[in-house]
């Protein structure tokens, strides 16, 4: 195995309880890392963006009852050009890669209210994949170098 | 998350919103700006001091938009800055509720 450069190669944690006042922290935390990652403040916006998303998603869609999870734990790994971010959580299944897209409404009478956040993820990160591991979702988002992220 | 509503000349009401509109700011302000929603017949919300706009946010402008076009009223969007306005545009709303980057434009689109 080649050695590994220990600098280009970072990881931080964030163990959260699967609560909405738990996304202040969540905010914190991303642009906490933003600033240490040195990303210009698009990144950053994306980065807060796409995490709120996710882990409203988890705490909203994990419930309710005994399918109801009690913790999500974030770990942001820095490989340099790209970020990658890791979600795992012990809810019910949930597969946020499975969401259709949100149709394409023609007027604001027809509009349907919803499923937006997962549309934003997709459209502010490079690359979303879903696992169910163990019990758990794992959820990976990653954040790289792309030339077709909206202005 | 703040939120202030005055009454503007030609019964425009004008919503200003400052903070962050993300999933706790937009639950703040929710059931406030649906009574303005569903008594008002032109509204003008204000986003240029929001820094942070989340999906449930976009729920709040999109209800209330079409709780005042049932009405046969008109809701409008200005001033909203950088990030704010590309999730706008991401999320497809530029096409469902009308953004303008002046706020009198705004007022004469509503109040008419």
């Amino acid at each position: 195995m080649p050695a590994s450069d220990a600098t280009s190669s970072r990881e931080r944690r964030l163990l959260l309880c699967a609560d909405l006042g738990e996304l202040d922290r969540l905010g914190a935390f991303a642009r906490d890392i933003g600033r240490d990652e040195r990303l210009n403040g698009d990144q950053i916006f994306a980065l807060e963006l796409c995490l709120e998303e996710a882990v409203a998603n988890i705490i909203m869609h994990g419930g309710p009852g005994e399918h109801a999870g009690k913790h999500i734990a974030v770990t942001i790994m820095r490989g340099a050009p790209s970020l990658m971010v890791c979600l795992e959580d012990d809810g019910g299944p949930f597969d946020p890669t499975a969401v259709p897209p949100p149709k394409v409404a023609a007027s604001l009478e027809e509009a349907r209210v919803g499923g937006m956040g997962v549309h934003l993820i997709r459209k502010l990160c490079t690359d979303m994949r879903y696992e169910r591991v163990a019990g758990r979702n794992r959820l990976t988002l990653i954040f790289g170098p792309r030339a077709d992220r909206p202005a | 998350m703040d939120m202030v509503v005055n009454e503007l000349d030609g019964g425009v009401t004008n919503v200003v919103l400052r903070g962050r509109l993300d999933t706790n700011g937009a639950e703040a302000i929710d059931l406030r700006f649906s009574v303005i929603a569903g008594s008002k017949r032109a509204v003008v919300v204000d986003l240029s001091e929001v820094d942070f706009l989340a999906s449930l946010g976009i729920r709040v402008l999109l209800t209330s938009a079409k709780a005042v076009q049932r009405k046969g009223g008109k809701l409008a969007i200005v001033t909203p800055e950088g990030n704010v306005l590309m999730v706008l545009k991401t999320a497809g709303i530029e096409t469902l509720i009308p953004i303008f980057q002046e706020r009198d434009a705004a007022i004469a689109a509503v109040g008419s």
